[in-house]
Order: C-alpha cells, then sequence, then structure tokens
C-alpha cells in the first residue's frame, strides 16, 4: 500500500484481518465491552486496568451497640483515589446521641493521621435508619502505595445508642 | 460508498474518522497499553469483587451471628455464594446453615437471596467448598447484605473454621 492514502469512503470494511504496526487512533468510545477477547490467555490484564475496590467495615453482629473504635482498614497497594465513603446504621441513636465515622490517613512510615474528610458522618436520631448516609466530602482522598487508612468512630450526646453498623470506603487504585 | 478490503491489510497508522467497528473478541489484553497513562479508568469497566466473612481462627467453633457484609454503592449483580468448612461438623446433629440476605435502602427488611441456606453438617467433608443457589442477583445502590449463620443441634461436634465469599459484580461509582 501506498503512503499517504486517503480513503474518501463512507464506509470502509476489512474482509479479512487488520495489522496496524504504529498507532491506531479511534473515536472516542468505538470500543465496547463485546470487543474484547475474554479467554484467558487474551483478557485485559489486571496490570492494565484501574481497580475499583470497597472496603467494608461492620459491627461484629446487626444486633451490637454502635461503640468508638479505632481500627487500620485498608493498606494502599499502589496509588489510589477515595471515591466515596458511606455509613448506614440499622437503629438509630435517640435524643442528643450521635455517632460519628471518620476515615483517617497516614504515610508509610508515619502514625500521623489526619482525616480524608471534611467532616465525619453523623447519624442520629434525625436521619433515617438503614439509609446509607455518604460522606460531607473527601478532602483528603489521595493515596500513594504504603499510605494507611483508619476508621474512627467516635460518639456524643446523651441517649441511647445506634445498633447495627456498616461503612464502606470505595476506592479506585493502581493495579499491583 | 462502500470500499471493502478482501485481503489482509497493513497500515502504519490508522486514523478513524467515524465509527469503528471491530468483529466481537477482535481486541485482546496484548493490544492494549500497559503505561500509567493508558490504563483502563475505573469508570470504564464493572468490577468484581469477592466478599469474605471467616470465623476469627480456623479452629473457632462456628456459631450463630447475624453481620452486615456489604454495602451497594452502585447496581450490581451477585454471582457467587460460597461456603468452605475447615472442620466440618462431626458425629452428630450438630450443623450450621449459611444465608445470605438482601435489603434495600431505607429498608431494614432482609430476604435471603439463595433458594435455601447452605448447610454445613456431618454429611459434608472438611475443606471442601459448597455453593449456595442464588434466586437474587440483581442489586442497587444502597442495598444492604447480611449474613446469617445459624447453629444447631446437641449431639456430635459442631463444625470449626469457615470462610464465606460472596462474588460480585459492581458498576463503577
Amino acid at each position: 500500500m501506498t503512503t499517504g492514502t486517503d480513503f474518501d469512503a463512507s464506509v470502509a470494511v476489512v474482509m479479512d484481518d487488520l495489522s496496524v504496526r504504529g498507532k491506531l487512533v479511534i473515536p472516542a468510545g468505538s470500543i465496547t465491552s463485546a470487543n474484547w477477547a475474554s479467554n484467558a490467555s487474551k483478557r485485559l490484564g489486571s496490570e492494565k486496568k484501574q481497580h475499583q475496590k470497597t472496603v467494608t467495615w461492620s459491627t461484629a453482629t446487626t444486633a451490637t451497640t454502635m461503640a468508638p473504635v479505632t481500627q487500620g482498614i485498608y493498606l494502599a497497594n499502589g496509588a489510589a483515589t477515595i471515591e466515596q465513603v458511606s455509613f448506614r446504621i440499622e437503629t438509630l441513636p435517640t435524643s442528643s446521641k450521635q455517632i460519628e465515622v471518620d476515615i483517617h490517613k497516614a504515610s508509610a512510615g508515619s502514625g500521623s493521621y489526619a482525616s480524608v474528610q471534611s467532616g465525619t458522618i453523623n447519624q442520629s436520631s434525625s436521619d433515617t435508619a438503614s439509609t446509607a448516609k455518604d460522606s460531607p466530602g473527601i478532602t483528603g482522598g489521595t493515596l500513594t502505595a504504603g499510605d494507611s487508612l483508619r476508621l474512627v468512630i467516635t460518639e456524643s450526646g446523651s441517649g441511647t445508642q445506634g445498633i447495627g453498623g456498616t461503612v464502606i470506603v470505595v476506592l479506585k487504585e493502581a493495579p499491583y | 460508498m462502500t470500499t471493502n478490503f478482501r485481503d489482509p491489510v497493513e497500515i502504519d497508522t490508522l486514523t478513524v474518522g467515524s465509527t469503528f467497528n471491530a468483529p466481537p473478541l477482535a481486541i485482546d489484553n496484548a493490544a492494549f497499553s500497559s503505561a500509567s497513562t493508558d490504563r483502563l479508568a475505573s469508570s470504564k469497566a464493572d468490577h468484581q469483587k469477592t466478599v469474605t466473612w471467616q470465623t476469627a481462627t480456623t479452629s473457632t467453633t462456628v456459631a450463630t451471628v447475624t453481620q452486615s457484609i456489604y454495602l451497594f454503592n452502585a447496581a450490581g449483580t451477585l454471582e457467587k455464594v460460597t461456603v468452605r468448612p475447615d472442620t466440618a461438623p462431626t458425629g452428630g446433629d450438630l450443623q450450621y446453615t449459611v444465608d445470605i440476605l438482601k435489603a434495600a435502602s431505607g429498608s431494614g427488611s432482609f430476604a435471603s437471596v439463595l433458594s435455601s441456606v447452605v448447610t454445613m453438617s456431618s454429611a459434608d467433608s472438611d475443606n471442601t467448598a459448597e455453593d449456595g443457589s442464588l434466586t437474587t442477583t440483581a442489586m442497587t445502590a444502597g442495598d444492604c447484605l447480611e449474613i446469617i449463620i445459624t447453629a444447631s443441634g446437641s449431639t456430635g461436634t459442631q463444625g470449626a473454621g469457615a470462610t464465606v465469599i460472596v462474588v460480585l459484580t459492581e458498576e463503577p461509582s
């Protein structure tokens, strides 16, 4: 084939194999799942894909009363970004009692943790039971390999504490 | 006008100005760049996740418990539920069952996603996984999954050490 040849055709169909030695430039969104090979030797390798992960923490049982706790929940293996933090509680606190969920981050080699949120996620009697409540904002959600995440649960007020909590941290992470 | 190329075509650089139609399965791993800037973004793929629940240790006697195990951030599909006993119950009627239940956002009413619970009894074998049969697979954002383990019986030895996995696919956030 000669170089610099334009094919001014509205539709071009290659009836056999098409080999492109250099760059293939195609319109955005052209490739769909159906185009991908799915057999084991040809499917998209995990090293070529950014991974979305959901870190889940929950009370020991759904009947367990929420209580303050600080616990390690994730260790970043690659560069990552926290997308969302959500907190669902099955039975709400009463009166002025509330339960507060925060996610803290520290770098490798550091025991100094700082919140990744603009504020804690609070569940109180004014919220709706069994309904996930999202973080008010992620302000420190960029992670590098070796960064550690902690769940920090605190409480305040008086009354009966809530029961049965689930916290998720959704993040996207570079492959290993 | 349609131009057909009936033999294999080799091109240095191909730029497609309009629609690019590739046959199914035409693109494989080798064709995809591994450069960090070229990786497939998480927003462009469904994600398979494995939710794992296990006893505190592999020698911990399996006991009755109800615990939340997952909260969907986006629509998803349950693919598989599997239970693997480290040591299955032996010698009597002691056994335990495993169920996975779902409740929608705003609801505390959990319903099983399995046609029946997975039962581990003296008829089962150590270290041998058993799958549950899913009857509900479609999940929406805000759905919550719960595991219920129910221990029963009075004779023999209860199972010790268990791992439960729920494999699911979820849309990107």
